[in-house]
């Protein structure tokens, strides 16, 4: 009876805290079919804003500098993080302990302080644009790569390596074929977060990036005052709709994943 | 014996629709070392669970001292557990995780740190009260969390393969602490594994389970000298077990030879399990045993020779002193009294003899 | 490639080099900007400007901010923690997914949605006033900000603490209720001590942005309300002085450090009395 009273509560803990997270989803995307201009007036179903979004070639051109940002900076950031975390975990320990708190600024550091000090960096040496942020996004992405990919390092077999080379493998054979298979899963994980981080991101972009240039969040920023594009809200219900079968596509893939979590 | 402590009547207990404890009893007496031995899977895990309050039977119950205590919690038992990963506390050192239960009692602190010495002092690990748990060795390790739980006073102690993580030299040294630590504070051990090894050096008395079930209990000597079914006989060190015809009292038919044996009381051509131990077969001369074959295999163990004896399609374990020469002819030796004859189970899932013990 | 796992350290060498050029060097000009009046003459008062009682106002509000967000993250994670916990894998997988996948919508649109929800002719107030109670505004109000630094940041904080308690082995749980451990005391003395490292993170991860969210504070705070972060945006953007921003952020900076340390200081120390 208890128990059962528990799991009750316990559910209906958790209902709560979905309703908390997903009630301003639920508005932005009655706001994707609503047939008015004005965010506060209901005027109907429609799926207009859907069609004119394919033609908003403003709205496009920022997606795509958003993905091509976001790829870019967590591609870049997973080859030179996994190097870094191969590297930083045979250093001596002061080296180790040193690397791992310059890792560490960005992270904790706030975002503001961050984009400003780039920023004010960068302008020394080339003119703010695309460059220049894609150049901070794999400065913030570089730990995220290093702390998802360090503890498989961490774990890592060495000696299956010396194995291979007995066996009479080259060693780049070797290390890509016996060696990195055992760090992938943080790397795919640490790919994940990277662009996560890039898309997500705001404040830094919002800095570093010049005139000209713009993210989805830096244009959404930009059109607060004037009323933002209904175009923007289908955007994003398809960007949600799209992630959320991804994500439903990787939770069920069974074993694998499982399998993962347990050498976890 | 003495009064029964722990009386465990009709226990069931399913998981996912599978059976894994069926109707089982068993009454446990006080000062007893009960070992529930059977191998992965059987029940003995979910049985010490039941027993601890971890788990509740679908049906059954448990009563402790008189007392029904099916549905008390864990907290509130006076039985403790020693878990196979030794399950230490890893934010508190050594010490402290020793007297957990004690400062859980809110008991004053003199006698708190008294206790705590005597318990490093049972176990052997005075001097390192101070030291964090994750510093020390597997064995260290499951002798603080002996003194974790015994420290506590419980009635019962219940260890759940203890020694499972430890090398051979360690856990035959833990073995003898474990039957002084018993010897020393004299309380009820219950202890479940799978080694039968174990087993029969530390027990009073063994339950051997299968399939949910108790197969057999008994002391050490009566579990390995009568075993009441193939299962028992196959899991209790090895065996040689053979289809055999009882053709009368006192006549078994082997491989379509009638041997001399020493049981009676089953129908006539009614057939059996037979059972025999290598150590009880005798390498002879050929045609001088109740059976030829041709030696297939010899490894030496130290103590004994291993061997093999092909005769027809069976293989025969021998452990003999002296060896054989391999893919010579020779004959097998077996003294009557040493030939085990069982009644066939009718299914596998009868494998299940009385459950009185 | 034999040599170089011989000599793995030098793998690192790359991000050494993007370490140095784009974290510590970027931190040093900040400092130089900071310590700089716009001639180019040393001075401390960038920094000091801080106390100014506009700047102070904003950094206490901010902290006031950070520190209830922060504590309400605390509050609000750990019973979902634990709902989670109790929830079978499979489930508990599901559970995550729909915790991260808020994260994938731009933080923007999400705002611009509470202030909907939160404005005085928005969803709450209907429901609320169709409960019959008037006179309920929160927009435009501290609280309204706290709601949506805490829908923001909220996974931040589930996340390191949930990998702490499912790494927690379940014998240790139950060695505790075996040793006489009611669920209440299981959870003080065992399951929070031990998921104290991804509660640290929790709280990096939630306190510092809290503090800094200008964003957050434009939107559901009506432009009245500041915190630092709107203070060092508007020396960049509106007032372009670039020394006196720089100040402020070395300040905060400061600010930061010290009470980061405090906190980790404070954590240790419970470690040492956790009896």
């Amino acid at each position: 009876m208890v128990e059962k009273l528990k799991n009750l509560i316990s559910r209906l803990y958790i209902f709560l805290i979905i309703l908390f997270l997903y009630a301003p989803i639920a508005v932005l995307i009655i706001l994707s079919f609503n047939d008015s201009r004005s965010r506060v007036r209901w005027g109907g179903f429609t799926f207009r804003w859907y069609v004119t979004l394919l033609h908003s070639s403003q709205i496009r051109a920022a997606l795509g500098t958003t993905f091509l940002l976001a790829f870019l900076s967590a591609f870049i950031s997973l080859l030179i993080g996994t190097a870094a975390a191969l590297g930083i975990y045979s250093m001596k320990k002061r080296n180790h302990k040193l690397m791992m708190m310059i890792t560490n600024i960005p992270m904790l550091n706030a975002d503001i302080v961050t984009g400003i000090a780039l920023m004010l960096w960068i302008i020394q040496f080339m003119p703010l644009g695309f460059g220049s942020v894609l150049i901070a996004h794999i400065t913030f992405n570089i730990p995220y790569v290093i702390l998802a990919v360090m503890p498989k390092v961490k774990t890592m077999n060495i000696s299956i390596y010396n194995a291979g080379r007995d066996l009479g493998a080259g060693p780049l054979r070797a290390f890509f074929e016996l060696m990195l298979p055992q760090l992938s899963g943080g790397m795919i994980s640490g790919f994940f977060m990277a662009f996560t981080m890039s898309m997500d991101d705001f404040v830094i972009t919002y800095f570093t990036k010049g005139a000209g240039v713009n993210t989805l969040s830096t244009m959404i920023y930009g059109e607060i005052k004037k009323g933002i594009k209904p175009e923007i809200y289908a955007l994003s219900t398809i960007i949600f709709v799209f992630v959320l079968v991804i994500l439903m596509i990787v939770n069920n893939m069974p074993a694998r994943e499982k399998a993962n979590r347990k050498v976890a | 014996m003495g009064e029964t402590i722990l009386e465990l009547k009709n226990i069931s207990k399913s998981f996912d629709g599978k059976k894994i404890l069926d109707d089982l009893c068993l009454n446990i007496e006080k000062n007893e070392f009960v070992t529930l031995l059977g191998p992965s899977g059987c029940g003995k895990s979910t049985l010490l669970r039941i027993i601890g309050g971890f788990v509740k039977p679908d049906h059954g119950q448990v009563f402790f001292e008189g007392s029904d205590i099916t549905s008390m919690p864990p907290e509130k038992r006076q039985v403790h557990t020693v878990f196979q990963k030794y399950s230490l506390f890893p934010h508190m050192n050594v010490a402290d995780n020793v007297a957990f239960g004690l400062k859980l009692k809110k008991k004053n602190r003199d006698y708190i740190s008294e206790k705590v010495r005597y318990a490093m002092r049972l176990v052997n690990m005075e001097g390192y009260e101070e030291r964090m748990t994750t510093s020390l060795s597997g064995g260290q390790q499951q002798r603080i969390a002996i003194a974790r739980a015994i420290v506590n006073e419980p009635k019962m102690l219940l260890l759940d393969e203890p020694l499972g993580a430890l090398d051979l030299k360690l856990r035959h040294e833990m073995q003898k602490e474990l039957m002084r630590i018993k010897h020393e504070v004299g309380i009820t051990f219950v202890y479940v594994t799978h080694d039968q090894e174990e087993a029969l050096t530390m027990s009073d008395r063994i339950v051997v389970m299968n399939q949910g079930i108790i197969q057999q209990m008994g002391t050490s000597k009566s579990i390995y000298d009568e075993p009441q079914n193939a299962f028992v006989a196959d899991f209790i060190g090895d065996s040689n077990i053979i289809n055999g015809i009882m053709i009368k009292d006192r006549l078994v038919l082997i491989h379509g030879v009638e041997v001399e044996c020493v049981d009676e009381g089953f129908d006539p051509n009614e057939p059996v399990d037979v059972v025999i131990r290598p150590e009880d077969l005798v390498i002879v001369g050929k045609d001088n045993g109740f059976t030829n074959g041709i030696v297939t295999n010899l490894i030496y163990k130290g103590a004994y020779y291993d061997i093999s004896v092909a005769a027809g399609d069976y293989e025969w374990s021998v452990q003999s002193n002296v060896p054989a020469a391999v893919n010579s002819e020779v004959g097998l030796f077996i003294e009557p009294e040493n030939i085990q004859i069982m009644k066939k189970p009718k299914s596998s899932d009868e494998e299940v003899i009385d459950k009185l013990g | 490639m034999d040599k170089i796992l011989g000599k793995r350290s030098a793998l690192a060498g790359p991000y050494v080099i993007w370490a140095v050029g784009f974290t510590v060097i970027p931190l040093l000009v900040i400092i130089k900007y900071a310590l700089f009046d716009r001639s180019g003459a040393f001075t401390l008062s960038n920094i000091l400007a801080i106390f100014d009682p506009v700047h102070l106002r904003a950094l206490v509000f901010s902290l006031e901010i950070a520190l209830g967000c922060t504590a309400i993250c605390i509050i609000l994670a750990y019973p979902l923690v634990l709902a989670i916990s109790r929830l079978r894998f499979a489930r508990s997988g599901f559970m995550l997914v729909i915790l991260i996948l808020p994260m994938w919508m731009n933080f923007i649109l999400k705002l611009l949605a509470w202030q909907m929800i939160l404005s005085s002719n928005g969803v709450l107030n209907m429901i609320i006033s169709a409960l019959g109670i008037t006179g309920f505004d929160i927009s435009n109000t501290p609280l309204s900000i706290m709601i949506g630094v805490i829908y923001e940041y909220f996974p931040y904080m589930v996340l390191p603490v949930f990998d702490a308690v499912v790494a927690i082995d379940a014998d240790v749980i139950e060695a505790a209720r075996d040793l006489g451990a009611k669920k209440s005391t299981v959870f003080w003395k065992i399951i929070f001590p031990l998921s104290l490292p991804g509660l640290m993170s929790g709280i990096t991860m939630v306190f510092v942005p809290s503090m800094t969210s200008f964003v957050t504070a434009d939107i559901l705070g009506g432009g009245k309300l500041q915190l630092v972060g709107n203070i060092i945006e508007q020396e960049f953007i509106q007032s372009m002085n670039w020394n006196l921003g720089s100040g402020l952020s070395v300040a905060l900076m400061i600010f930061i450090l010290i009470s980061m340390t405090f906190t980790v200081n404070r954590n240790e120390r419970e470690e040492e009395e956790a009896w």
